[in-house]
């Protein structure tokens, strides 16, 4: 809302500088956002929240800041009577159909109405004095003709939207205000033909709709160098069905704003005969001839009983009854004290964002300065935890996070909106009005946002990348929608920085798996791969990964397929789990074991083994002898003097007994054991 | 044997030091202690020999072995031997460490957490997929409501909406307990906004206190200690009247601008102040929601974006960079 430093200096007869007064706005509550110079004025840019639909004009501002200042604005407008300044004889005919949406309308009829030098209406008009023109051309609005330039000067200065009718063109010279038609049509003052339906409230005439009410009058009857007769248009609309109809019709106009947010019945009439003045004042020849004020239920005022006792245990500060007086009095409310510090407050018609105690004590403390309110440090009940928590949730997904870092992983979060990727199955959640094609879906896998970032961060040079991301993923089940918590980590790159004498090797699977490995052995579990046949990982580089049997996420090379879509050709490897399960399979490290009193013994095997037994099953099968402590895969090899379809691993095997040193010939003999079992298994020593 | 494992020994020595490249270390590694290398040679040939050798030789080939992987292992271009008059560079490191990394908003919401956690809230999560009732009507925004233009939301099929603030979860705890309830909400939220200064996910953390005694005071207490805590004992603070619908009265709360320091700038939009976080008592109307008795029980909410601190804090100027998950800004935190 711009509002002028000079018209707003001249009604409240305030004498600060701008910068005071913007502080002073600011600080009750109208925050003042952009201060400008033009020519000789400053305007001031007030950020209005969408409950203060009073302060939507220079007098609502200036009642707001001179309350502030200990001083009442008056209105002289507010309580005058039209019939009282104008005799006419005429009564328009008005009828209002629908009263739940149009609670009054009063309509003015003036003749002889010619607009002093008017060309073509459109453009700008000599025929609006230049103080009119001024003020609202500095306050955002177009100069138009004498008669709109008006209606917009008391829009500014009093807040209620008028709207002038060219009466010769009205049919019929009747209005009937009452919901559209099926299929009717107007053509709006912008230019674009509207088709209308049976919720939106129009003014119409004996045959068509000429106005939006509340919104936007008609082209066809709208004011122009040619208009004779004018009928003047003040009523109060009904907030939501101007909301709702200017948003089916993606309109927002000044007349909107302010209706949508709750105009005054009692600001109906003021605002008439403010405008019937101005334009008494510009047209002195031109008659008020006809007046009707159609208001069959009036709208009672809100009674509203006020504790100063209740403001005080809300702010935790001391009130005088005089002072809660005096500022509710400024604010234009009325008040008898019905009890000592209680108070039954008359709530006037422009305030109609105030129903409630609570309302008032917001008044009061706004005006009195929050800041004025003292800062309280309570001292904590260290007893006092709420009742329920999910701290255990938090922190166990923090921990996680921490696991990752020290594996050498950086943190990424992404959005989790996605296109339907080839991940996605029907049970994806769908979004209705999603920004763009490529976030209509939320994400069921965090993989493809890893890989995503994997690909923007390699095609801006940077190719060593180790990525993980602890997130929600959502899918539907019959009509809920269920969210829980993945770990997805994605690598490519470097398997270390590029350094002098580290002779830099690329990240493979393997190195996946010892992170995988790692992080879950930080957890107790024990984990069991398998091959998996996924779509969108390498054939026979993935595995299921299962947890207790269940299959809890998957580990893999990213497939060529998805890879060259993106047009990279680095390898990306993936792992995907569920973070449920590792808070529920998550062990406890058990008792404590004596140290070992006696020395391991290392011995290595070689072994020939068929290309596809898994040096997982060898290890579990030498695992299971007596002593054995350890078994690790230390190389494996395929090629030169081996035959096709064989490799050989070398094991490294640490024996170890808690009652002695275990000797050659001991050794010799479980060895011979270990190899008489694996021989079962077609594994043979080299 | 002996004198076979000394020779074997002294030719890898002098080998390793004439080492010009990778490939060499890999060259020398299979000559001596591959398949067929010199050394595994005389390990697999020590069957030959008596029981009573088998020990000695054993262990002098064991060592042999272990020294010559640790010179490959340990490969230093520029060192020599002990003593020597070569010239040793302190300044390199060989970097097989790298750091792994939190993303800043993670950062700075522990950060957010830990002040409020010492202040004795407790921490809910909450549904980031909610219903309308706890999103907007059960805090005092009805349909048609001209409050809910501040907040465009995402609408899933099937009725439900991506929450746009924490603070249903707020209602969701209220309806499960009775006061007093101390709780922050941190978390994903969500609005239909996408331009250069705003994004469509983004991350909150709410606070709510209910009980007895709690009034306006004291939320300017908790956000006074909060604020100090964050951004340091002298930030200068100015908390000014606002409106939300689910709380009254409601305040805005500003920091003084870091860049220019009150001054005025661009930052700023030339006011020299930063809001930071919204906050009020909590609206009867959301007590009613949830059926406390508004008589007896009162208190406040607050909340704040975390990207918002997080640009403060560090001074990053695009909120775009956030979940662009660019490694070269988010290795800078």
């Amino acid at each position: 809302m711009l509002i002028s430093y000079n018209w707003l200096k001249e009604i409240t007869e305030i004498n600060d500088s701008e910068e005071d007064l913007s502080n002073d706005l600011t600080m009750i509550g109208l925050e003042v956002g952009n201060i400008e110079k033009v020519d000789n004025d400053i305007i001031i840019d007030v950020e209005l929240t969408p409950n203060r639909p009073d302060c939507l004009s220079h007098f609502g501002v200036a009642r707001d800041i001179m309350a502030f200042k200990g001083k009442k604005f008056i209105n002289k407008y507010y309580d005058l009577n039209f019939s009282d300044i104008y005799k006419t004889n005429n009564v328009p005919d008005i009828k209002i159909e629908d009263l739940a949406l149009c609670a009054r309308y009063c309509g003015v009829i003036i003749e002889n109405v010619k607009m002093p030098g008017t060309p073509v209406s459109g453009t700008p008009v000599s025929g609006t004095p230049e103080w009119i023109k001024e003020r609202i051309e500095k306050c955002g609005f177009r100069s138009v003709n004498p008669i709109v330039d008006i209606t917009n000067y008391v829009l500014l200065e009093m807040g209620h939207p008028l709207h002038p009718f060219d009466l010769d063109k009205i049919n019929g010279k009747k209005i009937n205000v009452r919901k559209a038609k099926k299929k009717e049509k107007i053509l709006t003052l912008d230019g674009i033909e509207r088709e209308l339906d049976e919720d939106m409230l129009v003014i119409a005439d004996a045959e068509v709709p000429v106005a939006l009410a509340g919104i936007m009058g008609g082209e066809l009857s709208s004011i122009s160098e040619n208009t004779n007769t004018i009928l003047l248009e003040s009523a109060y609309f009904n907030p939501v069905s101007v909301r709702k109809t200017a948003r089916k019709l993606g309109l927002h106009t000044e007349a909107s704003h302010r209706f949508e947010r709750g105009m005054d019945y009692n600001g109906v009439v003021p605002a008439l005969i403010r405008t019937i003045e101005l334009i008494k004042e510009i047209i002195p020849e031109c008659n008020i001839t006809g007046f009707t004020d159609v208001y069959p239920k009036k709208n009672g005022l809100n009674n509203v009983n006020f504790r100063v006792d209740r403001l005080e245990r809300i702010t935790g500060m001391e009130y005088e009854s005089g002072y809660v007086k005096n500022v509710l009095i400024n604010l234009g409310f009325e008040l008898e004290e019905s009890n000592k510090g209680v108070f039954n407050v008359r709530i006037p018609g422009y305030r109609p964002d105030i129903d409630r105690e609570i309302d008032l004590i917001e008044e009061i403390t706004r005006m009195k300065g929050v800041d004025s309110v003292q800062v309280r440090f309570p001292v904590v009940d260290l007893g006092i935890r709420n009742k329920i928590s999910e701290d255990d949730i938090y922190d166990s997904l923090e921990h996680a996070k921490d696991i990752l870092v020290s594996l050498g992983l950086q943190e990424m979060i992404s959005y989790s909106f996605r296109d339907r990727s080839v991940l996605e199955t029907d049970d994806s959640v769908e979004i209705e009005n999603p920004l763009d094609v490529n976030t209509r879906y939320l994400r069921k896998y965090l993989t493809p946002g890893i890989v995503d970032a994997i690909v923007r961060n390699v095609r801006n040079g940077n190719r060593d990348i180790k990525f993980f991301e602890i997130g929600k993923v959502f899918s539907k089940s019959d009509n809920d929608v269920n969210e829980k918590y993945k770990i997805c980590i994605g690598i490519t790159g470097s398997r270390n920085d590029d350094n002098f004498r580290s002779f830099n090797k690329e990240v493979d699977y393997y190195d996946l798996k010892g992170i995988a490995d790692a992080f879950l052995s930080h957890y107790n579990i024990e984990a069991k791969y398998r091959v998996s046949d996924i779509n969108f990982l390498k054939k026979s580089i993935q595995a299921d990964i299962l947890i207790n049997d269940n299959i809890s996420g998957f580990i893999g090379q990213v497939s060529k397929i998805i890879l060259d879509k993106y047009k990279i050709s680095s390898n990306v490897y993936i792992l995907e789990l569920d973070f449920n399960q590792i808070n529920d399979y998550s062990g406890s490290f058990g008792k404590f074991r004596q140290l070992p009193k006696f020395p391991q013994v290392y011995r290595d095997l070689s072994l020939i083994a068929k290309e596809d037994i898994n040096a997982a099953d060898i290890i579990d099968e030498i695992s299971q002898y007596e002593y054995v402590n350890e078994v690790k895969v230390i190389d494996i090899y395929k090629g030169d003097q081996i035959k096709k379809g064989d490799k050989v691993i070398t094991v490294s095997i640490s024996y170890l007994s808690d009652k002695k040193t275990l000797n050659d010939a001991e050794i010799d003999d479980i060895e011979q054991k270990i190899l008489r079992g694996l021989n079962k298994l077609n594994i043979k020593l080299r | 044997m002996k004198h076979r494992i000394d020779e074997i020994l002294n030719e890898a020595r002098s080998e390793i030091k004439d080492i010009t490249g990778p490939k060499q270390i890999d060259d020398l590694k299979i000559k001596y202690l591959g398949r067929n290398g010199l050394l595994t040679e005389v390990l697999k040939s020590m069957g030959k020999l008596s029981p009573e050798d088998r020990p000695v030789i054993g262990k002098l080939a064991n060592q042999a072995k272990i020294e010559i992987q640790e010179l490959l292992d340990n490969y230093k271009l520029d060192t020599g031997q002990v003593g020597t008059k070569d010239y040793f560079d302190i300044s390199l490191a060989r970097k097989i460490y790298s750091l792994g990394n939190l993303h800043p908003v993670t950062k700075i919401k522990r950060d957010i957490v830990k002040i409020f956690r010492s202040a004795g809230f407790s921490v809910m999560l909450g549904p980031e997929v909610e219903i309308d009732y706890y999103n907007f009507e059960a805090l005092n925004m009805p349909a048609e409501h001209p409050a809910r233009d501040m907040q465009d939301t995402f609408y899933v099929k099937g009725g439900c909406l991506l929450r746009t603030h924490t603070s249903a979860v707020q209602v969701r705890v209220m309806e499960k307990q009775s006061p007093p309830v101390l709780i922050i909400v941190p978390g994903k939220v969500y609005r239909r906004d996408d331009d250069i200064s705003h994004i469509p996910m983004f991350q909150q953390v709410e606070g709510l206190l209910i009980d007895e005694k709690t009034n306006f005071g004291h939320l300017k207490g908790v956000l006074t200690y909060f604020i100090k805590n964050m951004f340091g004992k002298d930030t200068k603070i100015r908390f000014r009247p606002s409106f939300f619908p689910y709380t009254e009265p409601s305040a805005e709360i500003d920091i003084q601008c870091v860049i220019c320091k009150g001054k005025g700038c661009r930052t700023c939009s030339g006011s020299g102040w930063l809001e930071i976080l919204g906050s009020g008592m909590v609206d009867p109307a959301v007590f009613d929601s949830v059926k406390y008795d508004y008589e007896k029980y009162q208190g406040y909410a607050f909340g704040m974006g975390i990207e918002r601190i997080a640009m403060l804090k560090y001074g990053i100027n695009d909120i775009r960079l956030f979940y662009g998950n660019d490694i070269r800004f988010l290795n800078q935190f």
